[in-house]
């Protein structure tokens, strides 16, 4: 892997690069949030973001709902292509076995 | 294509999580294998009732094996995520959000997904999308990362994520699939050449016997889909282990950790 250095501290190896801002980043620039590492920059950044989500959340739930209802109709379509699958293999010849 | 895409796309070939996965099956099959036998004994059942229907052509016995098999792709997905579950601790190496609570969104997912697959594009999602979503499904749900929002939303910010990485990175998507889909045609061939070289060859040859009631029960429906069926389980249980690896190695390069140097850690 190719050694870089970070964005602040030129004199110093990275670690990782923020995953917002994609810039190398040194452990003293490096802030880890929910297992990965953020610059000051990109934690800005993600607390905007979420800050943005959290107002569309009312939406989200509800779509999330809406997925988890229409599941049973999923289920059937599934089941329905199985009937289809196995119709075909038997009209193609399975009974000739 | 934006810079993620263009990382993904240019910093590491394509297809090492495919071969890292081997290693990692390999070198840890007595954790994943059992669960994914329990996952699958079901549908095994399932199949072999309904291939034991059609060869008999037995119509009436169809819709019950199809219920069956209806429900023990479910259970087979539920047991799939605990094996991913497991994949993915092992990898981040750090405990990921508890598989029972997301557990109905997973299989939601996967069942969105699965229609994209078998129903087509004009449902929900292109069929390429519906096989990466549903690989990766368990990953991003269970990631206590960047995707471990509470309750369901996300599932959709997880599906919007593992979607916008399929269709801006598509070529290293088409790679993927079609190393898979090469790797199982040429297992089929094999196994296929194998039965002849054993009914036209080695048995009436070398061990001196009539091959013709073996021939006919091997070149029958019933053989040909179980054979299949069988190689299916294989590359299944590939791709389970395959997707969560493809999802770290796209979240490692997000994050700079060398998954490699995690694999060789692990003893994969």
């Amino acid at each position: 892997m190719e050694l870089k250095y970070c964005v602040n501290h030129p004199e110093r190896p990275a670690i990782g690069e923020c995953v917002i801002t994609k810039k190398p980043i040194c452990p003293e620039c490096s802030t880890k949030y929910e297992g990965v590492n953020y610059s000051r920059e990109g934690l800005a950044e993600l607390k905007s973001r979420r800050a943005l989500s959290a107002g569309a959340g009312f939406w989200s739930k509800v779509a999330s709902l809406a997925m988890v209802a229409q599941a049973p109709v999923s289920l059937f379509l599934l089941y329905k292509y199985y009937m289809y699958i196995f119709t075909a293999i038997l009209n193609l010849g399975g009974r000739s076995v | 294509m934006n810079r993620l895409s263009a990382d993904i796309a240019s910093n590491s070939p394509a297809l090492r999580p495919l071969d890292d996965t081997v290693e990692y099956i390999r070198a840890n099959s007595a954790q994943v294998v059992p669960l994914y036998i329990v996952g699958v004994a079901p549908m095994t059942v399932a199949i072999f009732m309904l291939l034991d229907t059609v060869s008999t052509g037995r119509y009436s016995a169809l819709p019950e094996g199809c219920m069956l098999l209806t429900g023990a792709t479910v259970w087979k997905w539920a047991w799939g995520s605990a094996v991913q579950a497991r994949v993915q601790e092992a990898l981040s190496g750090r405990p990921g959000a508890p598989l029972l609570g997301r557990l109905t969104y997973i299989i939601t997912l996967k069942l969105v997904a699965s229609m994209a697959m078998l129903w087509g594009s004009f449902l929900i999602l292109p069929a390429i999308y519906g096989f990466f979503l549903s690989g990766m499904a368990a990953p991003i749900l269970l990631d206590g990362g960047r995707f471990a929002l509470e309750g369901g939303r996300s599932a959709l910010e997880g599906a919007r994520w593992a979607t916008r990485w399929v269709g801006d990175s598509m070529s290293r998507a088409l790679k993927i699939i079609s190393a898979i889909s090469m790797l199982f045609l040429v297992v089929y061939l094999g196994v296929t050449l194998l039965q002849l070289l054993v009914t036209h060859t080695i048995m009436p040859s070398f061990l001196g016997m009539d091959p013709t009631e073996l021939s006919l029960t091997i070149w029958g429906w019933s053989w040909q889909m179980a054979i299949l069926y069988m190689l299916f389980l294989i590359f299944d249980l590939y791709w389970m282990v395959a997707s969560v690896l493809l999802y770290h190695d796209i979240q490692s390069r997000r994050a700079g950790v060398d998954l490699g140097q995690r694999l060789t850690s692990l003893g994969g």
